[in-house]
């Protein structure tokens, strides 16, 4: 996201919050003004436009007043009364016709120096008795057909046949070059007409009405029309069409807009098209008297030229004032933001490593503080920067030092690791030699005891055997003296027989001790797998234990299934059996009047357990996970060497690649569970 | 953290603020809205009952129209019309007391009224006492003028004294003078009689019929005795049915009438009337776009059948012309509005008329028509341009005027 620097987000914020709702508001009143404005001016022209219509309605009303005042006047009447018999008998050719004319021409002559073009007086049949301009152009006769239609013609119909006052529209009079209207009345005696009253008019009333435009406005001009049949006529020149023929007859069609509603009658106000096609501000207006059009009007780019002026000046005000505003936040953006600057500054280089960086403390309340406030922390850094540093050396001191001592120990470490290396390796022989020895013990042990107990039925062997060769003497004896009975016979028989049974026995005895105890010793050293049935190795192995486990009050009991059968060192499963027998009756039951020993197995198709339990006193819980550890005994110093169940641990682990587990319980027995996996 | 939930704590506040500023802004706008929507009333004075209510009522329609069609475009300076309407039930008497209560009571802003001369004579004071203003649409012997009555209808010499001319220069000389015994007839006949001696013709015959009555044999009985050119009737109502009735088979006897428009062609019968003429400044046959705008307009509004006459487009002419003085003057006052009117001109369906602020009457053109088979009328002469109004005929003074018109005994 960029950041914008405080000038900016000032001028941004100044613009926004100022000049917005200013633009708006000007806007409305600009447009308001506009819409007054334009009010203001249409009523102006509305107003310009009616006066020129009452100017020219007025000059109409005072010229039938004048007129009509003419047919009231007695000495109008007078001038009838004489001039129509004289016209009658002869007209001109009449003696006083000239000299009444003279007369009358001077009578009236102020009417011409009141602006009047001429005055006729006309008889009631239509006659020209009578015309100031004597040698005018005026026809003798007027011509009172109705088809005729002509600004004179009119007034004196209008006089004869209804009696009235009336005006006619202005037309274009070759012969005076100008345009032309009349004014007429009828002149009556007791309710009979017998004359008409007319008198001529110029057209400077257009003049005058049109040349008024008044104000500034210098495109202000009065367009008037007046309408013929199909066409129309410019009653004034043009101000902006020269070639523009006043009188001369155009087409409807190239009627301007707002001309064109005021010959039609329709008043109106508002923006047209006048002739040259260019906008305009025009008010129609339709004058009854003459049957004109007028139109006043004004450019509408002129009117607007105002507004354009107001709106032009308010954009420079703006302008001025967006300027003004640029400045005033740039400058205002600039104070603020440099106590912030020189605070980027001073941090840059406290950064950079420059440690007792000071800012000058000025300008505004809260950059002077921040300044002060700045500074004291600047002096705070500086200080605990070289804490730190002083800190950082001692640290780093000790630390060199420490890494030597260290190394020093590793040396030594080195050392000592090498000597306990050797020493393991020492202790490993030895520890070996010590099993050998215990196993050459407990075998001499065993051969010991195997002897022992051989002695026995050998011993009662030999004696039946010196028993059975006595009686055989006996009898031969008996025999060679004879004195020998069937009934004695029967009685050395018999007793040879017993003394042959017992030689029998014992020998068998005998024999079986031997085999068991070849099979013990023997196959202790046999490191041949085979299969054997579990059962009968551990029935031959408490034979050949016999000696030994009859000291004990213990019962040991095979409770091992005969189907159960191992394919794997017997001579293993002896030593095992052998320590674990031993080690139970040695240490489990001592001060015990009698015991039990339970041998049982079982087998899955992948395990084989074997439970070697007593009821002795059990095995205290701290020495439970000692017992396996080589060397370890309850017994030492009476006899204990503390490695048969090491060695057992040893078997099962290393040879059988089983476990073994112990449980025991204080008071209760301890059971040794041994788990090794079935080897096909 | 503090700076992006500024708004949170005081969210509730946040949100309240915004509806207050938009709410004090639709109320400011509100009250700037400174257009007054009171109406203003239009006073209506015709009569709804009684023996005028027939013509009387056609006045009525036209000016609900106008006042629709008015409204419809927004009304006069931003207000809309609302018409009041005051019978007069064919008396004056009622006709003054109704013109009353619509100033004093009612209030309205201008009275659009009257049809009979006597309901116009009772009215007057009235507007003259309160300063306010009455179009009159009738045409009517004139000899009158007051500053607060605009007339809308023609002046004799805007209807009769270019009727008469027009009839004896091309119908025929031998005249016959027959009207209903009231101001109007007795004051036109008046008028005429000046017009005929000053051609040297003397009427044939001059008679009056009471008001009401239609026993007519008498005028027919001379009439078909003395066998005018012409017969100027001023007959006023139904007597017009018998009297033409009888003529019918006189077929050299032309009937120019100053009181017959189409609806009355209608009343009497088409075959009675064919042939016959009539003198006013509008017919309905006037063939212009705003006249043919102004005549469908009123048939969409009140039916096919319906006819416009003369007196209904004065009455037009009257209204528009009030609303374009209302327009020009800013105001509704009466006697502003009535200065604002002057020089105003206005294309109505007859043509241009313009406003005479010195007689208060207006510009009017003149036009001849013969009844048609279909019963309207053939327009078979009209003048060039407007006429210009005339109340006073000049050739006498006034004073000699209201002298002649007192003698009349109907003053």
């Amino acid at each position: 996201m960029r950041r914008y620097n405080l000038s900016t987000m000032l001028f941004v914020w100044l613009l926004l919050s100022v000049m917005t709702p200013t633009v708006i508001l000007s806007g409305l009143y600009l447009s308001s003004f506009k819409h007054a404005f334009l009010q203001q001016e249409q009523v102006h022209l509305s107003q310009f436009a009616d006066n020129k219509v009452k100017q020219i309605e007025d000059y109409i009303s005072e010229r039938i007043s004048d007129v009509f005042s003419l047919s009231q006047s007695v000495e109008t009447v007078e001038a009838f009364s004489q001039l129509s018999p004289l016209y009658r008998h002869g007209g001109e050719q009449a003696q006083q016709y000239p000299q009444l004319l003279a007369e009358l021409k001077k009578r009236y002559q102020h009417y011409q120096d009141d602006g009047y073009l001429d005055l006729l007086l006309i008889s009631a049949s239509g006659d020209l008795l009578f015309s100031l301009g004597m040698n005018s152009h005026f026809p003798s006769k007027v011509n009172l057909d109705p088809e005729t239609v002509s600004g004179l013609n009119f007034v004196v119909k209008r006089a004869k046949y209804f009696l009235e006052s009336s005006s006619s529209s202005f037309e274009y009079d070759g012969p005076s070059e100008q345009a032309v209207a009349f004014i007429g009345s009828p002149v009556l005696v007791q309710g009979r007409l017998i004359g008409i009253v007319v008198l001529q008019v110029d057209s400077q009333i257009i003049q005058k009405v049109t040349l008024e435009v008044g104000g500034s406005r210098s495109s202000r001009e009065v367009v008037v029309a007046a309408r013929q049949g199909d066409y129309f006529s410019y009653q004034v020149e043009l101000k902006y069409d020269a070639d523009a023929i006043v009188g001369e007859p155009q087409p409807i069609s190239a009627l301007s807009e707002s001309l064109s509603k005021a010959l039609s009658g329709r008043r109106h106000i508002g923006v047209d098209i006048d002739y040259r096609a260019v906008e305009v501000l025009a008010a129609s207006r339709y004058i009854p008297s003459v049957q004109w059009g007028l139109v006043f009007k004004e450019d509408m780019s002129e009117v607007v030229q105002v507004y354009d002026q107001i709106f032009q000046l308010g954009l420079l005000i703006l302008f001025v004032v967006l300027i003004g505003v640029l400045l005033v936040s740039g400058l205002l953006g600039s104070m603020l933001a440099k106590p912030f600057e020189s605070m980027t500054q001073m941090t840059r280089s406290i950064t950079s490593g420059e440690t007792d960086a000071r800012i000058k403390p000025e300008g505004f309340r809260e950059s002077y503080e921040l300044a002060l406030c700045f500074n004291q922390m600047s002096h705070a850094l500086s200080l605990a920067r070289e804490t730190l540093e002083q800190q950082v050396e001692e640290r780093t001191l000790e630390l060199t030092n420490e890494i030597d001592l260290r190394q020093n120990k590793e040396a030594a470490l080195a050392e000592s690791y090498k000597k306990l290396n050797l020493s393991m390796k020492n202790l490993q022989a030895m520890q070996s030699q010590l099993i050998e020895s215990e196993k050459m013990a407990a075998l001499g042990g065993l051969v010991a005891g195997f002897a022992h107990e051989l002695n026995t039925p050998i011993g009662v062997a030999i004696t039946a055997s010196s028993l059975l060769l006595r009686e055989l003497t006996i009898l031969e004896q008996s025999y060679s003296s004879d004195e020998l009975t069937e009934a004695v016979f029967k009685q050395y028989l018999d007793d040879i027989k017993a003394a042959c049974t017992l030689l029998e026995k014992n020998l068998k005895r005998s024999a079986s001790l031997v085999r068991d105890f070849k099979l013990v010793a023997v196959e202790q050293t046999n490191l041949h797998k085979e299969k054997f049935v579990l059962r009968e190795l551990i029935e031959s192995l408490l034979t050949s234990l016999s000696p030994e486990t009859k000291k004990y009050p213990v019962e040991i009991s095979n409770r091992v299934r005969e189907d159960i059968v191992v394919n794997s060192y017997p001579g293993d499963f002896y030593q095992v059996f052998t320590n674990l027998i031993l080690n139970s009756l040695i240490h489990g039951f001592t001060g015990y009047r009698d015991g039990g020993l339970i041998i049982d197995a079982s087998m899955t198709e992948d395990l084989l357990t074997i439970t070697v339990s007593d009821n002795g006193k059990g095995i205290p819980e701290k020495n439970c996970s000692s017992i396996f550890e080589p060397f370890f005994t309850t017994k030492r110093g009476n006899g204990g060497s503390g490695l048969g169940l090491s060695i057992v641990y040893n078997i099962v682990k290393q040879k059988l690649h089983g476990d073994i587990k112990v449980r025991s319980t204080l008071g209760q027995g301890t059971e040794f569970i041994i788990t090794c996996p079935v080897e096909d | 953290m503090a700076m992006e939930r500024e708004c949170t704590p005081q969210g509730y506040l946040c949100r309240w603020r915004w509806l207050a500023i938009a709410i004090l802004l639709a109320v400011g706008i509100v009250a700037c809205d400174t257009k007054d929507d009171a109406t203003i009333k239009v006073g209506i004075l015709h009569s709804m009952s009684g023996t005028m209510a027939f013509s009387e009522r056609d006045l009525v329609d036209v000016l609900i129209m106008a006042i629709e069609e008015i409204n419809a475009s927004g009304g006069v300076l931003g207000r809309q019309l609302e018409p009041v309407l005051a019978d007069g039930a064919s008396n004056w008497w009622q006709f003054s007391k109704e013109a009353e209560r619509l100033i004093v009571q009612e209030r309205v802003a201008v009275l659009f009224g009257c049809w009979t001369s006597s309901s116009r004579i009772a009215v007057k004071p009235i507007v003259e006492r309160y300063e306010h203003l009455l179009f009159y649409p009738l045409q009517y012997e004139g000899l009158e003028q007051s500053p607060n009555i605009i007339y809308t209808g023609a002046t004799p010499n805007q209807q009769i004294i270019p009727g008469v001319h027009w009839a004896l220069e091309n119908i025929g000389q031998s005249v016959y003078l027959l009207g209903s015994d009231y101001i109007f007839p007795r004051a036109a006949n008046m008028l005429i009689k000046d017009q005929l001696k000053n051609r040297g013709i003397e009427p044939l015959g001059e008679m009056y019929l009471p008001l009401g009555s239609s026993d007519i044999s008498r005028a027919i009985e001379d009439i078909r005795r003395l066998k005018p050119d012409l017969v100027f009737n001023t007959i006023n109502g139904d007597s017009n049915i018998a009297f033409f009735n009888g003529l019918s088979g006189l077929q050299e006897t032309k009937v120019v009438s100053f009181s017959i428009a189409e609806p009355e062609v209608l009343a009497i019968g088409i075959d009675q009337m064919l042939g016959h003429y009539a003198v006013w400044n509008y017919f309905q046959s006037i063939d212009s776009p705003e006249n043919r705008q102004f005549v469908s307009a009123f048939k969409a509004r009140f039916g096919k059948e319906r006819v416009v006459n003369d007196p209904m487009e004065a009455t037009y002419i009257g209204i528009k012309l009030w609303v374009q003085g209302v327009a020009a003057a800013g105001t509704f006052d009466p006697l502003r509005v009535k200065h604002a009117l002057g020089y105003q001109s206005l294309n109505a369906p007859q043509g241009i008329v313009s406003v005479d602020m010195g007689s208060q009457h207006l510009w009017k053109t003149v036009r001849i028509g013969r009844v048609q088979s279909d019963g309207q009328f053939e327009i078979v002469w009209r003048s060039d341009s407007p006429i210009r109004p005339t109340p006073f005929p000049k050739y006498h003074s006034r004073s000699i005027w209201l002298q002649r018109l007192q003698e009349l005994k109907y003053r």
